[in-house]
């Protein structure tokens, strides 16, 4: 492994955390997440596993650029391929806003679907957002691969769960950008259906070369398909002060 | 983005016709409210201050004032519209509609108009011409007529025992509202009320075929002198006060009396000048001095005071002051001099007057025009001049009789009919007027005028002034009740947009981790505020129309035409719904702003 110290990054390296950390109080309580190294290679499929409270959905919100770290040595994006990578820490709302809009895919915990938007639209959204025309063969494809081509003129209410969840990934995936962040995808379904969605969804991703970080409590689940783990370290100094450390695990 | 915010109402779209129904139940009473301020307040206020009843100046007194009097009322700025009225008592007729007969007739009031009569043209009638009138609304009631029917008018008049009549046919051009009058009355032109009157005082209206009199000028003097070849009884002396009216008598010596009459009366004769110090007497009065000294063999010379006029000679431009004289007729048989031409014959007018002048003052007998200095209009009468010997300077010396007649004209109007030679009455003036100040500022300036001239009046000073103070107090009134509604909707508005955005919190924030930021994602809330709050407002609106029309049906009997309880005008319409929907984007994105603020991942994890 490269020595990732060093200011250029790897060739398809797409995104570089070094030295971030975040911190929070809540009242006398303080909880801080420190980040050493978080260093992702164009085409993996990250898992991020940890207890509630540990800090990954924080990890998640700073990848998908909705906060902002307290501090951080590099914070540095390469997911667009020909385009340079860009330290985001230098950059405003509205660029933030640009590259989530453009080079992000979300699955959210419970879908994240607009309830007044039928299937169809809202998997066209993120084209339409986009500028892209709303239907492409590709959508096409995925929506086909996911089993939800029947679900489409129906309004997300009268979906099951787990078609829900499918309906999130193509979302996701319906403007081909070359990151998707999953926030505990498979939380809400059950065990059988989680593989299902599991599989599907790192046969997609693997397709299309897009980097995938999965947030997820559930170990077992998503090792098997992981090419690498991060977890995090507690610690509490004090009474009040609660530490947590980004590290990698070894997963094979 | 506009489809985005339409979808999700539509998606919702119980919640969002609640919504709207809450705010325009908030907004449909404020409407109502201020419709009604609009509506009721401004008819109120419309009826209290632009009732030209309340513009009316009305004469406490009856002093007569003579044409020329209202001439410069009529041009006062302040002054609307003034017109003469006859005497109370000669305005009352009888009338009926002429298809239904004598049954239908009713005892109704005249009241004289003229052009541009408010009380008239302010209530919804025509001004009438000469042969046609305006009713109010009772005497329309009363005699059960429309406006296009015919009316006969009857006036009367007793003579003795024997009652008389005149007719004339009026159109009915028009009906007065209730508000102008609240007794029966007629509204005419005043030559017709004119005419009415005259009727009653006896006299004939060649112009209807009403039969009477000719107002034919009598004379007047200031006394008499009893001229007798014997001085009489003294007893008979004091009988001459008693009875007669005259007040004073005197004997005074020859130049006393040759000055004061303007002529002599030989020496032989004893005199005696009867006078009064007040008013001049009619002829009754001479007859009655005849009568106490019936056989006593005495001639009495009837005499005016102090009578002034200008002669212009024919072909002369110049006028010259003249005294004129009273020369008695019978003064010829006692041999005064200068010597009459003339006899005092009763009733034989003539075309023109004789009136002896010094010689030097005219070259030949000739016509010259009598021009009267005592009257307020001018009397002037032709007059043949004949030039005689003994008729001092700058005087005239005419028949006792026209004498007489001209100092009539130095107490009133008196025409001269040049085609028979008579002096007719003209009238006097007028009783009374109707007066309406051109602005409800204007009537207590009019009042403080009329009274600094003597002129006693009544106005709705005290009226007008609680009207506007009332005015000022219901404005006020209703400010405060409409501060206090205009408040707690638009904290119900703000509050009821607030939370629609707090609950799409979830939404908005899914659409910001789709990457929308900035201008386009508070474009979101901003729409559906909009169209939730213009929604509600045109519900509110359709409310209100509703609402107004039910009312205004309910109050129809009590409204005039043009008038309505409940209106709003337009501007106002459209400021309203500006306001709201100014107050539906500020309560949105003061929302907005709130959310902007919290993590969105919060948002995206609260479940």
């Amino acid at each position: 492994m490269p020595d990732s110290t060093q200011t250029a990054p790897a060739a398809d390296e797409v995104i570089d955390l070094t030295g971030v950390s975040k911190r929070r109080e809540k009242g006398d309580q303080i909880f801080e997440l420190r980040i050493p190294r978080f260093r992702i290679q164009r085409g993996e499929f990250i898992a991020i596993v940890g207890e509630s409270g540990c800090g990954k959905s924080t990890l998640l919100d700073m990848l998908g650029l909705l906060l902002t770290p307290t501090s951080c040595d590099r914070f540095r994006y390469a997911v667009r391929h020909p385009q340079p990578a860009v330290d985001i820490d230098r950059m405003d709302a509205r660029q933030l806003a640009a590259i989530r809009r453009r080079d992000m895919g979300y699955v959210l915990q419970s879908g994240g679907l607009l309830p007044f938007l039928k299937v169809r639209d809202n998997i066209r959204l993120p084209r339409r957002i986009n500028g892209l025309a709303p239907d492409s063969p590709s959508v096409n494809r995925i929506c086909d691969r996911l089993g939800i081509t029947g679900q489409l003129p129906k309004l997300p209410a009268f979906l099951s769960g787990g078609q829900r969840q499918r309906v999130a990934i193509a979302r996701a995936l319906a403007h081909e950008p070359p990151l998707v962040l999953a926030d505990e995808p498979t939380a809400a379904v059950d065990k059988l259906t989680a593989r299902e969605i599991r599989d599907t969804f790192k046969e997609l991703t693997s397709q299309m070369g897009v980097t995938v970080i999965v947030v997820t409590h559930d170990l077992d689940l998503m090792l098997p398909v992981s090419d690498r783990a991060f977890t995090f370290a507690l610690e509490k100094p004090t009474g009040s002060h609660t530490l947590s450390t980004c590290i990698e695990q070894a997963i094979r | 983005m506009l489809r985005l915010a339409l979808a999700d109402l539509w998606h919702e779209w119980i919640l969002t016709a609640c919504l709207m129904l809450a705010i325009c139940a908030v907004i449909a009473p404020l409407l109502l409210l201020f419709g009604l301020k609009y509506g009721t307040i401004e008819t109120l206020r419309h009826r209290l201050i632009q009732d030209p009843k309340n513009r009316e100046v009305r004469p406490l007194s009856s002093v007569s004032h003579p044409k020329e009097w209202f001439e410069s009322m009529q041009s006062d700025p302040k002054v609307a519209f003034v017109t003469p009225m006859t005497r109370q008592i000669a305005a009352s007729v009888t009338m009926w509609v002429k298809d239904s007969g004598p049954d239908s007739k009713q005892d109704l009031d005249l009241i004289p108009t003229g052009e541009g009569d408010p009380l008239v043209l302010e209530n919804g009638a025509p001004v009438p011409s000469f042969g046609e009138c305006v009713l109010t609304e009772f005497a329309a009631e009363a005699i059960g007529a429309a406006a296009g029917d015919t009316l006969i008018m009857e006036a009367s008049r007793m003579r003795g025992s024997r009652r008389e009549t005149g007719t004339t046919e009026l159109k009915v051009t028009g009906i007065v509202s209730r508000r102008a009058s609240a007794i029966k009355a007629v509204f005419v032109p005043l030559p017709l009320l004119e005419d009415v009157e005259s009727f009653k005082d006896g006299l004939g209206i060649p112009a209807l075929n009403w039969p009477g009199d000719k107002p034919l000028a009598y004379p007047l003097f200031d006394g008499v002198v009893v001229s007798t070849a014997t001085p009489l009884p003294t007893l008979l002396q004091s009988r001459l006060r008693a009875n007669t009216g005259f007040t004073r008598i005197a004997s005074p010596a020859a130049p006393a009396l040759a000055n004061a009459l303007g002529y002599t009366i030989p020496e032989t004769q004893s005199n005696l000048l009867l006078s009064t110090e007040l008013r001049p007497l009619a002829d009754s009065s001479i007859t009655a001095v005849e009568t106490q000294i019936r056989g006593y063999g005495a001639t009495i010379l009837p005499w005016v005071r102090d009578l002034q006029g200008t002669i212009q000679l024919q072909g002369n431009e110049d006028s010259k002051p003249v005294r004129i004289v009273s020369l008695p007729g019978d003064g010829k048989r006692i041999g005064i001099l200068p010597e009459p031409p003339w006899s005092e014959a009763v009733d034989e007018p003539e075309t023109s007057i004789s009136a002896l002048i010094h010689p030097d003052q005219t070259q030949n007998a000739g016509t010259a025009q009598l021009t009267l200095s005592q009257t307020d209009q001018p009397l002037i009468v032709p007059i043949r001049l004949i030039p005689s010997v003994g008729v001092p300077a700058d005087t005239i010396m005419v028949p006792s009789r026209t004498a007489g007649i001209l100092r009539l004209a130095t107490t009133r109007p008196l025409a001269y009919d040049t085609s028979n030679g008579h002096f007719l009455l003209s009238r006097r003036g007028y009783a009374g007027f109707r007066l309406y100040a051109r602005a409800l500022e204007d009537v207590d300036e009019l009042r403080r005028s009329f009274e600094s001239k003597g002129i006693p009046v009544h106005t709705e000073a005290q009226r007008i002034q609680t009207v506007i103070e009332m005015d000022r107090y219901l404005t006020l009134i209703f400010w405060l009740i409409a501060t206090v509604g205009i408040g707690g909707s638009m904290a119900s508005l703000v509050a009821s947009l607030y939370a629609s955005v707090e609950r799409k919190k979830r939404e908005l924030s899914v659409l910001r981790l789709l990457g929308l930021s900035g201008p386009k994602l508070f474009r979101f809330p901003l729409i559906q505020g909009a169209v939730i709050a213009g929604g509600a407002y045109l519900l509110a609106w359709g409310f209100f129309a509703a609402m107004a029309a039910v009312i205004n049906h309910l109050f129809r009997n009590h409204l005039q035409t043009g008038e309505s309880f409940c209106y709003l005008p337009v501007s106002t319409a459209l400021l309203a719904g500006a306001i709201i929907l100014g107050l539906a984007c500020l309560a949105a994105t003061a929302a907005l702003v709130r959310l902007a603020r919290i993590d969105p991942a919060e948002a995206l994890r609260d479940e």
